[in-house]
């Protein structure tokens, strides 16, 4: 058993100083909270105001899009070839061109701008202009808006866990997410360090080593002892990467003044609906999202992790083991 | 006693008998040299003994008990290849390997500085190996092999790689394990090494062992009473029995000539012929190397 140790901390020490363990060590976490702080810390920056200029040709849009806190709208109208120059001139950044079109079938609507439009952009564009022009179907047709409201039916399941005695909301979503997070890590960690056994095996065997050291102690010990260490290296990695993420992650949230647990304005692209603010339900989903996202039990998730890890490490090993004896 | 027997060794490899019934007996504090061609089986033998491979026949007996897997740690082996972790500290690997053998840690670095400054690398301590050259991996692998006192030493090949002068460190180290008591298997391929080192040998060609027993033995065996003398003046015509092999002359009126004695007389009775005819300078009994047993033993089997 001593020899077994004897290994165990050698094949330990020797991996948790190299450059690499360091190195992988130190970006897991700053990835991992980049990934959750920087969209965040992004959304919270003050977008610079955008100008569009519009330019009407049917009528029917002039007071329907409403200017929000980052997005102006300039009805204009001047010639479209000279609207056009004032784009390519960087007079005017953005110029929506709508013209006299068959509301039956809209085309030919374009928007011009002398950079890449965003998305979320675009996509207010024309999600105004579709509502404005079947509100104006609707009107043609005789139907209210009201009764077509009516006719939708929204329904929620609220999901419940009772397993642990006392009432909890979960969230389906949420926890799937979550599973499938844990499941890919879990199964990088195990073909990590089930690389690393093979790798130690190989290079003790190209070396030659292996002669000096099965002379001294039985292979068992040898491959009990790589085995053990190799995992401890896994688990020390994965214990440093939690601690590490919850240290970078609240560091970084103090320092950027990021509050988490508030929605993050952004992780939608409702943000620049004509209506300005988010609805008061999508408002209320993310906060819920987010209460889901942290009322995990983080105990059980890291239990389970390294059972699962363990578990399939120890399965590779015994790959490892087939091959080592064919030898 | 012996100090190790291996009986009646075979093994076979896929299509390919490796040994064939091979048994060596190891006398105790000798230097046993285990001879051959590439190819022979020297290295299947001693990694057989060492554990590493099992015998597919056969027995292998230390100190006259069977040997059992615990027994590994009485054996210290240094294989032909070389292999150290290169990534590991001159001083850590030494440690490391001392206590896989058994040895407690304060002694094991009591050894180590002991054994490093003897070796002269103590300033190496802390370097790593891939930055030692060669020749100073190969010392760092002896001291490794050497360092848990071992009963039985398998060297394999120990001596490629060092220069005149380490060899020769090298080899008084072995010498004097040898007189504190330990028993040393010794293959290789440098005759002269045999010649000066060992006391025993076994002569293994195409998976069998051809030849075996103390060194002296062997060469009174393959004594062919042929006798070098070197002498003024032509001998001439010899009795019966006195048999000129060669003589040839040096240009100043000395004379080499190889005689060989074929009637069963002895050196004594060559040179009291020849004192009446000749001034006898040298007479040595040509005695062959272990070079020419070697060679043509190999070649005749």
């Amino acid at each position: 058993m001593n020899k077994v140790f004897l290994i165990l901390s050698r094949e330990y020490l020797v991996r948790v100083r190299k450059r690499s363990f360091i190195v992988m060590t130190l970006l897991g976490p700053l990835l991992f909270a980049g990934i959750t702080i920087v969209p965040v810390w992004l959304s919270n920056q003050a977008i610079e105001e955008r100008v569009v200029y519009i330019k009407d040709e049917t009528g029917l849009f002039r007071e329907k899009f409403k200017n929000t806190e980052n997005t102006r709208y300039i009805f204009v109208e001047i010639d479209l070839e000279a609207a056009k120059e004032n784009v390519s001139e960087h007079l005017t950044p953005n110029l929506l061109h709508v013209p006299a079109i068959d509301l039956e079938k809209p085309s030919g609507i374009v928007f011009y701008s002398n950079s890449n439009p965003s998305f979320s952009l675009v996509n207010n564009l024309k999600s105004t202009l579709k509502s404005e022009i079947e509100e104006i179907k609707l009107d043609r047709s005789g139907l209210y808006r009201v009764v077509i409201d009516n006719l939708k039916v929204s329904i929620d399941i609220d999901t419940i866990n009772l397993s642990e005695g006392t009432e909890k909301e979960s969230n389906v979503g949420v926890a799937t997410a979550v599973g499938y997070i844990g499941a890919f890590m879990t199964y990088f960690f195990i073909f990590y360090y089930g690389t690393q056994i093979l790798r130690g095996v190989i290079e003790e065997k190209t070396s030659r080593i292996i002669e000096v050291i099965v002379s001294s102690v039985k292979p068992f010990q040898l491959m009990m002892g790589k085995v053990l260490g190799i995992g401890a290296v896994g688990l020390t990695q994965f214990g440093l990467w939690a601690l590490l993420t919850i240290i970078i992650s609240t560091s970084l949230t103090f320092a950027f003044g990021v509050e988490l647990e508030q929605p993050p304005a952004g992780v939608n692209q409702v943000v620049d609906m004509p209506d300005g603010e988010l609805s008061g339900t999508d408002k209320e989903k993310t906060q819920e999202i987010f209460q889901a996202i942290f009322s995990q039990d983080y105990t059980l998730i890291i239990i389970a992790f390294i059972f699962y890890f363990l578990g399939g490490f120890f399965s590779l090993w015994r790959l490892v083991c087939c091959c080592w004896f064919c030898y | 006693m012996e100090a190790l027997i291996a009986k009646n060794i075979t093994k076979e490899f896929i299509g390919h008998t490796t040994l064939d019934d091979v048994s060596i007996y190891v006398p105790e504090g000798s230097i046993y040299g285990l001879l051959g061609p590439n190819g022979a089986g020297k290295t299947t033998l001693i990694r057989i003994i060492t554990q590493i491979i099992a015998a597919d026949a056969g027995e292998v007996f230390l100190a006259d008990k069977k040997m059992a897997p615990s027994d590994i740690f009485r054996i210290g082996y240094l294989p032909e290849e070389r292999g150290l972790y290169k990534k590991m500290k001159v001083g850590e690997q030494l440690l490391y390997l001392a206590r896989l053998k058994g040895v407690p840690k304060t002694d094991a670095i009591r050894k180590i500085s002991l054994w490093l400054n003897k070796l002269d690398l103590e300033q190496w301590w802390d370097k790593n190996i891939q930055d030692l050259s060669k020749g100073m991996q190969q010392k760092i692998q002896f001291i490794a092999t050497i360092m848990a006192d071992p009963q039985l030493l398998i060297l394999d090949e120990p001596f490629t790689g060092f220069d005149p002068i380490n060899a020769n460190v090298i080899k008084d180290e072995i010498l004097q394990l040898r007189d504190e008591g330990a028993t040393i298997i010794f293959s290789t391929h440098r005759m002269e090494s045999v010649e000066e080192l060992c006391d025993h040998i076994a002569l293994l060609n195409k998976s069998r062992k051809i030849l075996e027993g103390s060194k002296q033995e062997i060469k009174d065996a393959f004594r062919s009473n042929t006798f070098s003398v070197e002498h003024h003046g032509e001998i001439g015509e010899l009795p019966e029995g006195f048999e000129m092999c060669s003589s040839n002359s040096n240009g100043v009126g000395t004379f080499k000539s190889e005689i060989k004695i074929s009637n069963g007389a002895g050196g004594n009775d060559l040179l009291k012929c020849i004192i009446e005819k000749v001034e006898v300078i040298s007479f040595i009994e040509k005695i062959p190397t272990m070079n020419e047993i070697f060679i043509s033993k190999v070649n005749e089997g």
